[in-house]
């Protein structure tokens, strides 16, 4: 079976060539159906090859599958090959999950689009592009996955708009992918420049002989690629434009897939990390943890129900760093997975609300929506106890240990990372019951002729698959005795680089109490807030059909409270909403002065250089002589100069 | 005489030659300058091959100077076309390309 | 192993073998055009429609599949003036297919410039200048390296300024003549030079030489080496356009007729880009601590002038002009990495050359316009003789502006263009990606790691280069209608193999790759 490992991104990719060859005439929604099929068919060849893995020992699971001889330059020999190991299939099996059931969202949610199939094509391709970039045998492989899950972001951004305010988007996602790219190339000329080969067997083979310098250039390059395309600071400003894309995409790219992959990337290369000097890990920790805050304080201000999903993904995308930087690649990938899970679910959800709503997505003009998408709402609200943290669902399990590690990750000075992980699990909690309470619940404030609608089943049915994965993912990996699932089916690829903590149970018990009273104290801060506005307590607008009925003996109670509410909502709106705000703003005019200040002002200097040069070009025969001359005599001098010193 | 005497000779004639190029503008003076550049360097392997005993430096002249013929020919013919397009052959008129 | 003549012995002449086989790839593109003169000047028939077009392309083909016949061979030829080895082969395929893809581009150029009575004196000049350039390739020895230089060089001129009808193009190859000229003489003092130091021309025979050959004092002895290194350095830099050599560059490219500047930025450049990789590398191997630091300062030349002046650009032919100018750096590097560069300068070199060639063609088939004698007001106009004509060839003109909406007007090629700007911006699945990554690890492998980052940070510049062309074409919507394609399909065909090249062996790089091994010698 692993031999048939190249049919999983074959499948996508034959999906896609098939739809490119077909997939006008075939229409909607048989194209859709098609590139959901490929995706299917290559997760179906990913369990296969998943349970043949799990029949091996523990000892012979990396195993490289070669395709065939791809470059060979001097001593620059590379294949084409797949590593199928735990990792590489755990990242598989749920890009092509997660991704097939998004297929199956969008064939609804593409409906009635100009470009049905195109869309699909799109999809499929980076799904292929994906697995590409998980399954490669070497670094070069990785590097065309990388760049090919970049080029299709770009696509499926801007598959809407062609205007301007794609143009900028684009360009920002692009200059601060090139950024991260540009530390990749490096990386990669350094690997191969210090160990010979770029194939990761080689390199865990190698890793030992680096020394401690090469390896922290290495591992910093490597950081500074994965803040790219992982949207961390300082490059992760391009993620949040980049909800102007299809919400599939959203949920797809740049929740659960394309931007974990520098995480994927770091733990790949743990063999590495382990020979690095300590404060380069301690670097990944504190990028991670200052962009989880960072990131969870913007999202608190946003009023786009996509936004406030997009800088919960950045600051969820910070733990997994806060959790490699603490030595816990388990726990990062086990975030990772059920990040995908409930994150996918949030997107997705969002979707459908947009759907359902003609389009709108700002939050204040929601409310409500509650009885009138009802599998929408409760999927919706089980991916929100998921990412608030509260057990058991699988957020709490995964988070809490991220923050156990962080809290022991003694060396890169953890107990502040872990109040800073813990603080953000606060606002996370806090945001998220602000979005549910003023999408689902409360009075409706949308317009009168814009009637809400359930979804139809292909939206609904990944919803609810998705909503039963983010509860129970948690099963994957839970902290008691025999059940580190996830820990052992990834141990062969860690190399025992991963840090085994002995922390007593008596702690590990304490910290969960203590991030499970966090998240719960939050979510009731926000119902303080927010919740006001919601349920039956709200005082019926003058007008409505409401008005003139009896108050119930809630509204009766909360009447009162709902004028003080507000004060409350002002206290905590100047510390969580007014805070986040200001530092938003602050971000949002770092991100405007600095990030394209940057992008603007190298492309100045640029063409300011060019310009400056380009008064050379005169037109003048005599003047290009001239250069000539004055080239060949410099030429002429150095190398006289040469023989005279 | 000296190998030196000849070096230096074809190195003044050829200084001659760049600064002809350099500040002459009229096209046709412009190719004899040029001329005088791969004269220089015909002087330059005659010596040499003279001091070396050796025939391919003399050989190399010749082909010199079939080079130059058919480079002349070239020249003059467009030197023509342009003085056709705009009766003039002021180089310093060309200079439509730039930038 | 190599006897030469001197004045001491000249009864020891003999008369050299010639292996007519070996020879047979350059012998074809040297003869075909005498025949082709021959045979139209007797049958005017042979005029007709794109007969010598097939004759061309044919001929070229021929003298490509003879050189893949020649693949093993590794011998020196005509008395060590020649040499076949893997290194010329590679060169002698990359000019001869060049030049078959040229004619069946010019086939689209003359028809619709109206020059087809002159159809047969453009065919004829470019497989001259192909024969040239393949000597150039496999000179062994400076004499006959010059007389390829020539042979390229002065056929070239005249297919720059062959366009009667079009100052500009007059403009152009007045330039680039007198530059040529200049720097040939340049080349050729530094020949003398050499020689004088050596006593030899050829070029294994000066790699032995040594620093002190005359006997004379051994400062002199090696100055006039050095200075005539540095000669033959200057003269190389301005074959191939590397700054600051390169000032003629854009000139003549905007002005040159399209498939001809399509010609001079492959074949003339790989030519004369093989030939100074062979010339540094055989003749001065023992110089290299000397010349390597100029070298890798042209490089860095060439890229920065090349990715950043071209961003000042507006005119599409002069932005190609700088891109191929940052080509060069990176060819450049190549060639500073001497041995552990030498695969990576012939894969870049086959992979730019129909990358380049297929983005002119593009260019020229997106932007011609119909000839137009007419009287117009237009800005267009031009004075020619006494009559007021039209500016035959708008692509010469053509700016970023004007390709807005290219995608609507021309959406198969500019799909196709597309797919070669990214190669040329070394966009990975394209084969430029594959070609820029040798270049930078021949860079990383002898140790250059500021020459690498250079190149990387270069690259990133010029990715922008390629990028503006290509939203010029998408982004900018515009109301066209699809335009009446009346391409000529040779030249449809030959555009469209060089893009299925650049993306076949993007995907798999492998055959190429396999082309270039062991092409050091």
């Amino acid at each position: 079976m692993l031999e048939l490992a190249w049919l999983i991104p074959g499948f996508p990719l034959l999906g896609a060539l098939l739809n490119l060859a077909v997939g006008r005439r075939l229409g909607e929604p048989s194209s859709g159906w098609l590139a959901a099929a490929a995706s299917g068919a290559s997760f179906v060849t990913t369990v296969l090859v998943f349970n043949e893995l799990r029949s091996l020992e523990a000892g012979e699971r990396f195993h490289i599958e070669k395709l065939f001889d791809w470059i060979t330059v001097g001593s620059f020999d590379v294949d084409a090959g797949l590593l199928i190991d735990p990792l590489s299939i755990t990242m598989a099996l749920f890009i092509t999950g997660v991704g097939s059931l998004i297929h199956v969202y969008s064939v609804g949610y593409m409906h009635g689009d100009a470009n049905f199939s195109k869309f699909f094509i799109y999809l499929n391709l980076f799904v292929t592009s994906m697995l590409l970039l998980v399954l490669g045998d070497n670094l070069l492989l990785t590097f065309l996955g990388w760049e090919g899950v970049g080029a299709c972001s770009y696509l499926l951004i801007s598959f809407w708009f062609t205007d301007k305010a794609n143009a900028t988007a684009g360009k920002k996602a692009f200059v601060t992918n090139r950024v991260g790219d540009f530390g990749y190339m490096l990386a990669l000329f350094l690997v191969f420049e210090s160990l010979g080969s770029i194939k990761y067997d080689d390199i865990v083979a190698g890793a030992s002989t680096l020394a401690p310098v090469t390896a922290t250039a290495i591992v910093l390059l490597f950081l500074l690629a994965a803040t790219g395309k992982s949207a961390q600071l300082p490059l992760f400003v391009w993620l949040p434009d980049a909800m102007a894309g299809p919400t599939p995409v959203s949920a797809l790219i740049h929740a659960a897939t394309m931007v974990t992959s520098g995480v994927f990337l770091l733990t790949r290369l743990n063999p590495i990390l382990a020979e690095a000097q300590v404060w380069a890990l301690g670097t990944i920790a504190w990028v991670g943890a200052i962009t989880a805050l960072v990131a969870a304080t913007a999202a608190v201000a946003q009023n786009d129900i996509k936004k406030v999903l997009a800088y919960s993904t950045v600051s969820q995308l910070g733990y997994l760093f806060l959790a490699i930087g603490s030595g816990g690649y388990v726990p990062a990938l086990f975030h990772m997975i059920t990040h995908a899970f409930f994150k996918a679910l949030l997107f997705l959800g969002a979707g459908s609300v947009i759907h359902g709503m003609h389009h709108e997505q700002d939050m204040r003009k929601m409310g409500g929506l509650r009885k009138l998408m009802p599998i929408t709402s409760a999927t919706f609200i089980v991916g929100w106890l998921a990412i608030a943290g509260v057990p058991p669902f699988s957020g709490f399990w995964s988070k809490d240990e991220i923050l156990l590690y962080a809290y022991n990750a003694d060396a890169v000075g953890g107990k502040a990372l872990w109040v800073i992980g813990l603080a953000t699990a606060l606002i996370t909690a806090f945001y998220m019951t602000r979005q549910v309470l003023m999408t689902f619940f409360g009075k409706p404030r949308f317009s009168e002729d814009v009637h809400p609608h359930e979804s139809p089943k292909t939206m609904t049915t990944p919803l609810i698959v998705l909503a039963g994965l983010a509860a129970v993912a948690g099963l994957l990996n839970l902290p008691f005795k025999g059940m580190h699932y996830l820990q052992e089916w990834l141990e062969p690829s860690l190399f025992g680089n991963e840090v085994h903590l002995d922390a007593s149970s008596n702690s590990k018990i304490l910290l969960a109490l203590i991030a499970t009273l966090v998240a719960v104290s939050a979510i009731l801060m926000a119902r303080k807030v927010y919740g006001t506005l919601g349920t039956g307590s709200f005082v019926p607008a003058s007008g409505s059909e409401d008005e003139g009925k009896p108050m119930t003996v809630a509204q009766k109670i909360e009447k009162p409270i709902l004028a003080r509410a507000w004060g409350i909502d002002e206290a905590y709106s100047r510390l969580f909403g007014q805070l986040g705000e200001k530092l938003f703003h602050k971000f949002a005019s770092f991100d405007r002065s600095v990030i394209d200040g940057a992008v603007n002002g190298v492309s100045k200097l640029a063409s300011g250089v060019g310009t400056t040069l380009r008064v050379t070009q005169t037109g003048y025969v005599r003047n290009y002589l001239q250069f000539m001359a004055f080239g060949v005599i410099a030429l002429g001098v150095w190398l006289l100069w040469r023989l005279f010193i | 005489m000296f190998l030196n005497q000849f070096l230096l000779f074809a190195a003044v004639l050829f200084s001659i030659g760049v600064y002809g190029v350099l500040t002459r503008r009229n096209g046709v003076l412009v190719l004899m300058s040029i001329e005088l550049i791969l004269n220089a360097v015909n002087i330059n392997l005659i010596a040499f091959a003279a001091y070396n005993q050796d025939l391919s430096g003399q050989v190399f002249a010749l082909f010199i100077i079939a080079v130059a013929a058919a480079e002349v020919g070239v020249g003059l013919a467009i030197v023509l076309l342009i003085y056709r397009n705009r009766r003039s052959i002021d180089i310093t008129e060309q200079n439509a390309l730039r930038g | 192993m190599i006897t030469f003549q001197t004045v001491a012995n000249p009864d020891a002449f003999e008369v050299p073998i010639v292996e007519w086989g070996a020879l047979s790839p350059l012998l074809i593109m040297a003869l075909a055009p005498i025949l082709l003169v021959t045979v139209s000047s007797v049958v005017p028939s042979f005029k007709k429609a794109s007969l010598p077009t097939v004759y061309t392309a044919g001929a070229a083909l021929l003298s490509a599949a003879v050189t893949a016949t020649l693949w093993s061979d590794n011998r020196l030829l005509m008395d060590g003036a020649l040499t076949i080895d893997r290194f010329t082969l590679v060169g002698w395929l990359i000019i001869a297919v060049g030049v078959a893809a040229i004619a069946m581009l010019l086939d689209n150029y003359i028809v619709k410039q109206g020059y087809f009575e002159q159809i047969i004196e453009w065919n004829v000049l470019l497989m001259i200048s192909a024969a040239g350039g393949m000597i150039v390739v496999a000179a062994q020895d400076l004499i006959v390296l010059f007389v390829g230089i020539e042979v390229l060089s002065i056929a070239t001129y005249v297919l720059v300024g062959l366009h009667l009808r079009k100052p500009i193009a007059q403009e152009a190859a007045f330039k680039y003549f007198i530059l040529g000229a200049v720097s040939s003489g340049v080349f050729a003092y530094g020949i003398a030079l050499v020689y004088g130091a050596t006593g030899s021309t050829y070029l294994s025979e000066i790699a032995t030489s040594g620093r002190n050959s005359l006997g004379l004092n051994p400062v002199v002895d090696s100055s006039l080496m050095l200075v005539g290194i540095a000669l033959m350095l200057g003269g190389f830099a301005f074959k191939v356009g590397a700054a600051p050599f390169h000032s003629w560059t854009p000139d003549v490219y905007q002005g040159a007729p399209t498939p001809i500047t399509a010609y001079m930025a492959s074949a003339v450049k790989v030519a004369a880009a093989l030939g100074f990789a062979r010339v540094m590398h055989d003749a001065f191997g023992e110089f290299s601590v000397d010349w390597q630091p100029l070298v890798s300062v042209l490089a860095v030349l060439s890229l920065v002038a090349g990715s950043f002046i071209g961003l000042a650009q507006k005119n599409l032919k002069r932005i190609l002009a700088y891109s191929s100018i940052n080509h060069v750096g990176f060819i450049l590097i190549a060639i500073y990495a001497l041995d552990e560069g030498v695969e990576a300068l012939l894969f870049y070199s086959a992979s730019y050359a129909f990358t380049v060639i297929g983005s002119f063609g593009i260019l020229m088939m997106m932007t011609q316009t119909e000839p137009v004698l007419a009287e117009s007001d237009d800005e267009k106009m031009v004075m020619i003789g006494a009559n007021k004509i039209r500016n035959l060839e708008s692509a010469d003109g053509m700016t970023l502006d004007d390709l807005a909406g290219a995608s609507k007007r021309h959406p198969l090629l500019a799909g196709l263009f597309a797919v070669l700007l990214f190669s040329q911006a070394g966009v990975p699945f394209t084969v430029g990606f594959w070609a820029k990554l040798q270049a930078i690890l021949a860079a990383v492998s002898v140790e250059a790691y500021l020459l690498a980052g250079f190149a990387i940070l270069a690259a990133v510049v010029a990715a922008v280069l390629y990028l503006r062309i290509v939203v010029a074409m998408y982004l900018k919507s515009d109301d066209s209608e699809p335009a009446r394609t009346n391409y000529s399909k040779l030249s449809l065909i030959a555009v469209v193999a060089c893009v299925l090249l650049t993306v076949g062996l993007g995907i798999y790089p492998e055959p190429l790759s396999d082309l270039v091994t062991n092409a050091g010698s």
